[in-house]
């Protein structure tokens, strides 16, 4: 207890130096302590980046007139452009941020969104810049789970601009995609579940390179997280018209903000969407579903058949390895059904079906072996009885000449 | 009466009886008390570890799948050593391969990659693959579940 009372004054003592250090030679702080209040827990406070580095001006003159005089660098409160550029500054310097480990790419990716095209290029000043996300005076770093642009938090400061109405259908953009992602499986993953490695914001959009992606990047970018599913893709007979520009790659039949489990009915909702019903491609759809379908009422008959089996006490341990490979069969098959291939598909279906066979006559042999063992039981219910009435009789003999001799 | 019935009484026939029901008692008895002490023996030392192959059976840079207590084991032979991990991916629990050529776990379901000590390289899976200890002991392989 001792200890940690002495380590806590150790730590105000230093904080209070800290602080009447930077009083002393930071004479903004004098009128302007508020700011220095929200800047004291910012990553770039930590380091020793102080007000003059982004607002100018020379802060070891104690008279207000010396210390913002223009010749000082002083520019008071930047505007957006000025934003970029003095963030960039310090940013894209690479021996300033080797130090950190961080990237220096950031202004150069900015220059190519829409938001940093927009901003300066077209001066429109509605655009988000740096401090936008990341905030001014308490920038964070991106781990901390307080900081704005914390995956976790990701969607709510895109929200920020992107949710709000008026300044949207200025730009002809939706601002209800927050309310559709929130209702998403990556939405639901992301908000509910707090899962950071699914997809938010940027990690479809980009960052600080902000463009929605074409039409012919959209399989590069869901296919950074689902590379199965995008390679098999590319086997399948959609390939070529998306290769054309004709088909959307993944959104075609997934949606993009709100993206939904994939289920079975998405062979009936999506599927018509280009195919009539009763046309061949539209038959191949339904074959593959009946593939989809029969091996997953497989592996749930076979893990029924195993659960009810190890209820009953039977030893179940190879089971459980077969209905294992079972399981890895009706995954697999998940993204290989992007290859509209129903003979490859059914490659995978004989081995489930195969598997759940086998844990079927597996499970039926041990029962037989079970059965057996009860009907041995017999003649050894009558070997004790046998053995029982022979000691009675024998008892009743000893009794008998014990009686005859006394 | 026959010869039997006259040289044998129904005082010896039931200590015939009986003698031979405590022995085969005894001999009941004596099995599962066998059977408790043999597998110590057989299947290797105390403290859960469980042998599971010889050393010869895994070439290096090789794998062997094997199921221990329920759970499926990968077991993998490095020049450094054996290391065996759990063969159900972390992401929706596919059965991992090892791939010698790229020296890397793999899983076929959605293109989960893990490293030889079982680390996540890409892909889905969100946690590395829980490992298990691995002893070899006079060429026998042990892992403790």
């Amino acid at each position: 207890m001792k200890i940690f009372f002495i380590i806590g004054a150790f730590f105000i003592l230093i904080t209070d130096t800290t602080w009447a250090q930077t009083q002393e030679s930071n004479s903004c702080l004098a009128c302007h302590d508020d700011y220095w209040q929200e800047m004291k827990g910012s990553v770039h406070a930590q380091q020793g980046i102080s007000c003059y580095h982004c607002h100018g001006g020379d802060p070891t003159k104690a008279d207000q007139e010396s210390a913002k005089d223009p010749a000082t660098g002083y520019i008071g409160i930047p505007d957006k452009q000025q934003i970029a550029n003095i963030c960039g500054g310090c940013h894209s310097d690479v021996e300033k941020m080797n130090f950190y480990g961080i990237r220096t790419d950031q202004l150069a990716r900015y220059k190519t969104s829409h938001h940093g095209k927009k901003l300066l290029l077209g001066n429109d000043t509605r655009v988000a810049v740096c401090s936008d996300c990341h905030g001014y005076h308490d920038v964070l770093p991106v781990s901390d789970p307080n900081s704005p642009v914390y995956p976790l938090n990701v969607p709510k400061t895109c929200n920020r601009c992107h949710g709000n109405e008026k300044l949207m259908s200025a730009y002809h953009l939706p601002a209800d995609i927050f309310k559709i992602y929130q209702n998403s499986v990556h939405g639901k993953a992301l908000l509910e579940k707090k899962d950071l490695s699914v997809a938010n914001c940027a990690s479809c959009h980009g960052s600080h390179g902000a463009v929605p992606p074409g039409v012919k990047d959209l399989g590069a970018t869901c296919g950074k997280c689902h590379i199965n599913e995008k390679k098999y893709f590319l086997e399948s007979v959609h390939a070529k018209p998306m290769g054309q520009g004709k088909f959307s790659e993944c959104i075609s039949c997934h949606s993009n903000h709100g993206v939904q489990p994939a289920t079975e009915a998405l062979f009936q909702q999506a599927c018509v969407k280009c195919h009539e019903a009763g046309s061949p491609a539209f038959k191949e759809g339904e074959k593959i579903l009946r593939l989809l379908s029969g091996a997953k009422e497989h592996l749930s008959k076979a893990s029924g058949i195993v659960r009810q089996a190890s209820i009953e006490g039977i030893f179940v341990e190879d089971e459980e390895a077969i209905l294992e490979e079972v399981k890895t069969h009706v995954v697999e098959m998940e993204p290989l059904q992007h290859t509209l291939s129903s003979e490859k598909i059914s490659q995978l279906y004989e081995k489930a079906q195969q598997g759940a066979d086998e844990i079927k006559n597996s499970i039926n042999e041990k029962r037989q072996s079970l059965k057996w063992r009860k009907i041995t039981l017999i003649p050894l219910w009558i070997f004790i009885v046998v053995i029982s009435i022979a000691l009675l009789l024998r008892f009743k003999e000893l009794k008998h000449h014990k009686d005859k001799g006394s | 009466m026959d010869e039997f019935s006259q040289n044998v009484s129904r005082r010896d026939f039931l200590g015939w009886l009986i003698r031979g029901g405590l022995m085969a008692t005894l001999v009941g008895m004596l099995a599962p008390a066998l059977t408790y002490l043999w597998p110590v023996t057989r299947q290797g030392p105390a403290g859960g570890m469980k042998e599971i192959g010889s050393v010869e059976e895994i070439p290096v840079g090789g794998s062997q799948k094997v199921i221990v207590g329920g759970s499926a084991i990968l077991i993998i032979r490095t020049v450094q050593g054996f290391k065996a991990f759990s063969a159900i991916c972390t992401h929706l629990g596919c059965l991992v391969d090892w791939d010698e050529k790229k020296q890397e776990i793999i899983c076929p379901c959605h293109a989960g990659l893990f490293d030889k000590e079982g680390q996540v390289v890409s892909g889905p899976p969100s946690r590395p693959l829980p490992s298990y200890a691995v002893n070899v002991i006079d060429g026998k392989i042990y892992i403790k579940v």
